[in-house]
């Protein structure tokens, strides 16, 4: 590879790597200027641009290079700085008692957000590990930073011991995944039935390697998503930290884990019957279980952030349910419910945020009672961002989860397989059982009268966030014909991608033919 | 398209923007004053669309009708970028009574909520607003997404107005409420959505081409496709919940008891209709073939049951509310076998029914509600004697029991009997006597709690002893009893315009049942 | 280039490998020292390491070695955390037990006690608190005698 083609992949790949070396930079002079507004300011600015690049370089999508810059890549490089911007506003506001003056917490996200985005366009196992391990790090320093009790030491252990483990997981598989295509490229994924002849299987059966390597990927990708055997960390990260880290928590590091399912069962589509591959019924029976354990034991909870991380952990399975359906749309919808959830989520975290104070902490679903008598706005913001949880109309919630129904009834029918069918109505019967929650959050929220002294907020830029957030649930609810179309080139360009593997795969193929005849 | 058609989107914008603009005003008369005036004025757009809505269908009848033939369209294509749903409102047989009752009963909870203490009336009456604009859109639909988001957008303001402002129970009554009609409105929304996409594979949401589709749809079954018959009973799901039926009631007693009296009115004479409106206008329709066998099977033994369980329930009652909310399960389900004779007779008299009741028990709610006003309480124990203290009051309140029993020459009357007429014109033998027995055992029923309420409450020894309370009908009062009960009078002598607005799409609904029995029949 | 086929070793390797998996994740299941689970997941690493070399051998590209590299690099740094992390929770509480850390839990479950509790060691003077950035640590002014 030639210096040229290096600085090409460079450039595309600049909003990221400006965020990382930001971040580095902001480590290096945190030191020096302690002034956190500067700070603040500084990230809003690498974000910032970062995003006008993104815009500007959105218009000729580029498949050369070393990287893949599909639709879906776009999408997660849109994604990360967006809610790296909500997340700022979170972490700026320091609270009387914790004196924290550095940039450590905004270099962190900045790291994040570049991981969100390599991840998704990672051409090749080693970045999409990179990227995923960019995700994960920084969350050990924020939950670290996030809070200075035992608690909070807690969490952060807790997080980094089963983080370690699912990327041991992960790589586990991907040693495999490498071993029978001979390339760690994605694309070549899709060859692994062709390029297999260490162990005797049949043509056409599925080799029992490739079975285990998609488990161990599967269960260190699942560990990002808080899919269902692997979402027990969750409730205890998020409890022991702070609401604005415990959003991030939330939204980044899924978004990670499903940019990078999405890598890998994408770049393999080509080779894999609809729902013949074990892929398939995998994600299915993940996403069922996912949902369901979320959901029930969602109802058991007094704490906001274990409440939170439960119904967390059930809109990671609406999500995967859409990815598991298999065709486009379903990748549509769960770009979709992703960016709703995640500002959903994020507006609830960031009214909590807002309400944060140490003298009366809002810690049990009860400290929220009587809230709209006294801070009606930050009542409206938690009031928009549950209603679109649970999914009613006029909101994204509604809007994701009609898109996620309707591609699973279409591809059971297209595809004659009524085991969607079914999963459509675990959807549906989820969502009834979330509503019960997240209603009883709202009770108290509207109906009840305050109960106890009220948080004196220290700095209104979380409600600002949470405002925002609200606005954006109720545009793409009512108006989501506005960003349809950005969700066009995802769907279309996982298309041209498959159709891109489908070439690969054909020259692996020639590849492996040749190499066949050589020794003879 | 017609001058006063482009008036149709601003029936249910006029409420609901009334109400959305009281929700920042302070003054409470201002709030209620701009709620009521855009609800009289959207009632007024109503009726001007409802006459024009005449004319076209009989010009269309002299031509030979078709189901939607001078049917009043309003289309707002750019709300969704064009591209899921376009906002198609419009004016047929089955929903203008429902709008014009809407609209009437919604204005007249405004005047009722006028004599209630209330703290930050100014939230109640814009929430107020915005559940009336909500429901005429929902009524006004003719297209199943905004049918359906108006229909889950109804329970905001209604939790809200029920759990701030209800009885001591308010907030479990309210979230039960809220629940119950949310987990039916998900297998609602799993149902609509199955039917448009295997209909069309997209997401063309519009009522009417579905329904011109459904008699060769309904009947399709293929491998991974859902099953007409789950699909009829999940579309059901949500609107069983929201009339409700009996075994899916058990939030709507709490709920009627706790909300203050006017939401209780509008609840039980306009929303509970929502659901029946529901069943007819997407499970009927859409599934004509499902709805003539399981629908029967399944829908009718529901409907029986709640008649007699809600005429039991009511007799037991121990105070007014709770009596009127079981007796409205009761009437209901007579409304539902009306529906469900699937001909002419029984659908209009349906059409007939559900308004009488709307008219009838708005009357009973708000009477109470001026009796609540008086004396404070509405336990039967409490009460007594009421006639010689609220002579006009009582008046009326004898209009409107005699109305609901089902005298001859009042409202309800019709209605019963033809619902009744119609599901015998149209029932098996065995089935029909069986039905009719139920069903005359539950009007018999119904006529002897209402005639032992009026005993309770009207006549007997006077419990009460302050004085104070005895005071006539004020202005507001007469404003609403009056407008009720000449209608309960009216409909009961001259219900011909009633029954013969829904003529049109109960002859297509007749010939949609008969054609998919007999492709059934030649294709066995 | 070797051909696939002429690497007959390969499933040996393997089986280290795997060997070298489970034995980390059996450890990291089992052991209650933080420091000794920290070391347990690197173990998991370095077998996933020898599989990615022996793989690279048999399909005869660099790939996997190159794999290894970036993998080693990234262990080194999430152990340069783990050290830092544990460093701070051992100053905490006294103690490398994880069995300590357990105030997060469901409201319903009990805290898990052990039957034969380890002694604890003694309480340790308090270290100076460092600050995340910028200012040196406060340390007590030494008062030097000549």
């Amino acid at each position: 590879m030639d210096s040229a083609r290096i600085l090409d992949s460079c450039y595309l790949a600049l909003p990221e790597l400006g965020m990382l070396a930001a971040g580095c930079l902001f480590f290096l002079l945190g030191t020096m200027i302690e002034n956190r507004r500067f700070w603040a300011v500084a990230t809003v600015i690498v974000l910032g641009l970062a995003l006008v690049f993104q815009i500007a370089e959105a218009n000729d999508p580029e498949t050369s290079g070393n990287w893949l810059l599909h639709g879906a890549a776009t999408f997660f490089r849109f994604l990360g700085p967006v809610l790296g911007l909500i997340g700022t506003a979170l972490l700026a506001p320091t609270g009387s008692g914790q004196a924290r003056r550095g940039p450590e917490d905004f270099a962190c996200l900045l790291v994040a957000c570049a991981g969100v985005g390599l991840t998704g366009m990672a051409p090749d196992l080693v970045v999409l590990f990179l990227g995923l391990e960019l995700v994960s790090i920084p969350v050990y320093l924020l939950l670290f930073l996030g809070k200075h009790d035992r608690q909070g030491q807690e969490a952060a252990i807790k997080y980094f011991l089963l983080s370690v483990l699912s990327s041991a997981l992960f790589l586990f598989g991907a040693s495999y995944v490498y071993g029978m295509t001979g390339s760690t490229r994605l694309e070549g994924l899709g060859g692994i039935h062709e390029n297999l002849r260490w162990s005797e299987t049949a043509p056409g059966e599925i080799p029992a390697a490739r079975t285990l390597a998609l488990l161990f990927l599967l269960a260190g990708v699942g560990f990002k998503i808080t899919a269902a055997p692997f979402h027990f960390y969750a409730p205890d990260v998020y409890q022991g930290t702070s609401p604005a880290v415990a959003g991030l928590i939330s939204t980044l590091p899924k978004a990670a884990g499903l940019a990078a399912l999405l890598r890998l069962i994408g770049a393999g589509e080509s080779a894999l019957a609809p729902f013949g591959g074990v892929e398939w019924s995998l994600l299915w029976i993940l996403a069922v279980a996912t949902m369901t354990l979320g959901n029930l034991l969602a109802l058991w909870q007094n704490n906001l952030h274990r409440l939170l991380a439960y119904s967390g952990i059930a809109q990671g399975g609406y999500m995967l349910a859409a990815v598991s359906t298999g065709g486009q749309a379903g990748i549509g919808a769960m770009a979709f419910y992703l960016a709703a959830y995640s500002l959903m989520t994020l507006g609830v975290f960031a009214v909590l945020a807002y309400l944060n104070d140490p003298d009366c902490p809002v810690k049990r679903v009860d400290d929220l009672a009587g809230l709209f008598r006294t801070r009606p706005i930050a009542a409206l913001c938690l009031g928009v961002c549950f209603v679109g949880l649970i999914g009613l109309p006029l909101t994204s919630g509604f809007y994701g989860k009609l898109l996620i129904l309707k591609t699973s009834i279409a591809s059971s029918s297209s595809q004659g397989n009524s085991l969607f069918l079914v999963l459509a109505f675990f959807i549906v019967f989820n969502a009834a059982i979330s509503a019960w929650y997240y209603l009883g959050v709202l009770t108290r929220v509207f109906l009840r009268l305050p109960l106890g002294p009220q948080a004196k907020p220290i700095s209104p830029l979380p409600l600002c966030a949470a405002v925002a957030c609200s606005i954006a649930t109720l545009a793409g609810g009512i108006v989501p014909g506005l960003i349809e179309p950005y969700l066009r080139p995802v769907e279309k360009a996982t298309a041209q991608s498959v159709a891109v593997d489908a070439t690969v795969v054909v020259t692996a193929n020639g590849f492996a033919g040749a190499i066949e005849q050589a020794p003879e | 398209m017609d001058w006063n058609l482009a008036f149709l989107p601003f029936i249910p914008a006029l409420p609901f923007v009334a109400g959305l603009a009281a929700l920042f005003t302070r003054n409470r008369s201002l709030a209620s004053g701009v709620v009521l005036i855009s609800t009289l004025l959207s009632v007024g757009l109503a009726i001007a669309v409802t006459m024009d809505r005449n004319r076209l269908v009989f010009d269309a009848e002299l031509n030979g009708s078709a189901l939607t033939a001078g049917q009043p369209h309003f289309e707002v294509g750019a709300l969704f970028g064009g591209k899921i749903s376009s906002v198609r409102l419009g004016v047929d047989g089955l929903n203008a009574g429902l709008v014009l009752l809407t609209g009437l009963v919604g204005a007249l909870s405004v005047v009722a909520s006028s004599g209630l203490k209330l703290d930050h009336a100014n939230r109640y009456f814009g929430l107020l607003g915005i559940l009336i604009g909500l429901t005429l859109l929902a009524f006004l639909a003719q297209d199943l997404l905004v049918f359906y988001v108006a229909f889950e957008l109804t329970l905001i303001p209604l939790f809200l107005l029920v759990g701030s402002w209800g009885g001591p129970n308010r907030q479990a009554a309210s979230l039960k409420m809220v629940i119950y009609t949310l987990a039916g409105g998900f297998l609602t929304l799993l149902g609509i959505l199955a039917i448009v996409v295997q209909s069309n594979g997209g997401l063309d949401f519009g009522w009417e081409s579905l329904a011109r589709k459904a008699a060769v749809e309904s009947t399709l079954v293929a491998p991974g496709r859902m099953a007409p018959g789950l699909i009829f009973l999940l579309v059901c799901a949500g609107f069983v919940v929201k009339i409700p039926l009996v075994p899916f009631h058990s939030w709507q007693p709490a709920a009627y008891a706790e909300a203050p009296t006017p939401v209780t009115a509008f609840l039980s004479a306009v929303l509970a209709k929502l659901g029946l409106y529901g069943i007819l206008r997407v499970a009927f329709f859409l599934l004509p073939g499902e709805a003539a066998t399981l629908g029967v099977t399944v829908l009718v033994p529901l409907a029986v049951l709640s008649i007699l369980y809600g005429a039991f329930c009511a007799y037991g009652a121990r105070d007014l509310k709770s009596l009127l909310a079981y007796g409205s399960i009761s009437h209901l389900g007579v409304a539902l076998l009306g529906l469900l004779s699937f001909n002419r007779v029984g659908v209009e008299g349906a059409m007939l029914h559900m308004l009488a009741h709307g008219v009838i028990t708005a009357g009973m709610l708000f009477t109470a509600g001026m009796l609540f006003e008086r004396e404070g309480t509405l336990q039967f124990s409490g009460l007594g004697g009421m006639a010689a203290r609220h002579k006009l009051l009582s008046a009326f309140m004898v209009l409107f029991a005699l109305a609901s029993v089902g005298v001859p020459g009042l409202a309800q009357f019709g209605g019963e009997f033809l619902c009744l007429m119609g599901f015998l014109g149209s029932a098996e033998y065995g089935q029909g006597i069986a039905v009719a027995f139920g069903v005359l055992a539950g009007i018999f029923l119904g006529g002897w709690y209402t005639i032992t309420m009026l005993q309770k409450v009207l006549f007997g020894p006077l419990k009460v002893h302050e004085e104070n309370s005895a005071r006539g009908l004020g202005v507001a009062d007469w404003a609403i009893l009056v407008p009720l009960g000449v209608l309960t009078i009216v409909l009961g002598l001259w219900p011909k315009p009633v029954l013969s607005a829904s003529r049109v799409e109960s002859g297509y609904l007749e010939r949609q049942v008969q054609r998919t029995e007999t492709s059934r029949l030649a294709s066995r | 280039m070797i051909p696939p086929s002429d690497y007959p070793g390969l499933s040996q390797h393997l089986l280290v490998g795997a060997v070298l998996f489970c034995l980390g994740l059996v450890g990291f299941l089992a052991r209650r020292n933080m420091i000794l689970a920290f070391l347990n997941a690197e173990l998991m690493v370095q077998g996933v390491a020898l599989n990615f070399v022996a793989f690279s051998r048999y399909r005869g590209n660099l790939e996997g070695q190159s794999f290894v590299l970036f993998l080693l690099t990234v262990a080194a740094c999430e152990a340069a955390i783990a050290m830092a992390l544990i460093l701070v929770l051992y100053k905490n509480r006294g103690t490398l037990d994880v069995s300590v850390w357990q105030e997060l839990r469901e409201d319903s479950l009990d805290a898990v006690e052990d039957t034969d509790p380890l002694p604890l060691p003694a309480a340790q003077a308090p270290m100076p608190p460092l600050p995340t950035a910028g200012l040196g640590p406060q340390q007590p002014e030494e008062l030097s005698r000549v």
